[in-house]
């Protein structure tokens, strides 16, 4: 696994795609969410922090770059920027791993609220573990 | 520098507006600031002046001046 990123590996099936073989614009957003679940369980004590603290999506988009087909083998990498005190926006670049380039890149940008709806400091293990993959342009 | 530069500085670079655009009763909703920003902006003016500001409070924190007046009000 490459150091300055969380990555996660899939391929395109044909549940995927439309009839004219199109992968669904939703889809991309299944991916990150995938992705992002699997993200926070490098977390050290994830299991507990999450049973305090609700995660919340403020803000979603994808740049839909190149066509991806049925069959394309997807390397989905994970940055972060935008890093406040109380949010940042989690990045997941899509890249062809057959020819390397990138196809799709989206962004979220995640706050943490406790039971009572407020919005929190962003706990110090989610901290540490975004912080250690930054995102540059 | 006085509670009111620092105070503005906190603002100006919390919400990206212009320091000399601020008044002492500019309204952070006036100036673009959403639920996110001012949670942010609490939480940049807590670690500045090492305090905890309680949920009711922030609620009242509106303007730059209501943030003067509440650090005024804590002795700070």
């Amino acid at each position: 696994m490459n150091q300055d990123a969380f990555e996660y590996e899939f391929i395109v099936t044909l549940k995927d795609i439309n009839m004219y073989g199109t992968v669904y614009f939703s889809r991309y957003f299944e991916w990150q969410g995938i992705c992002r679940e699997l993200y926070f369980t490098t977390v050290e004590n994830y299991q507990e922090i999450f049973n305090n603290i609700t995660l919340v999506t403020k803000h979603a988009w994808n740049e839909y770059k190149k066509q991806i087909h049925a069959f394309d083998r997807i390397l989905l990498r994970v940055q972060n920027r935008n890093i406040k005190k109380s949010s940042f926006e989690m990045m997941f670049i899509y890249l062809n791993k057959q020819s390397g380039e990138v196809v799709s890149i989206g962004g979220e940008t995640l706050i943490f609220v406790n039971n009572k709806g407020s919005i929190l400091r962003l706990p110090e293990g989610i901290k540490k573990v975004i912080t250690n993959h930054i995102y540059f342009e | 520098m006085t509670n009111i530069d620092i105070v503005k500085t906190i603002i100006a670079d919390t919400l990206g507006v212009k320091r000399e655009d601020l008044k002492d009763c500019s309204k952070f909703e006036d100036l673009g600031a959403d639920s996110l920003d001012i949670v942010e902006l609490v939480l940049n003016i807590e670690d500045k002046f090492n305090i905890k500001i309680g949920e009711e409070e922030i609620g009242r924190l509106k303007t730059v001046k209501d943030v003067i007046n509440y650090l005024n009000s804590k002795n700070l």
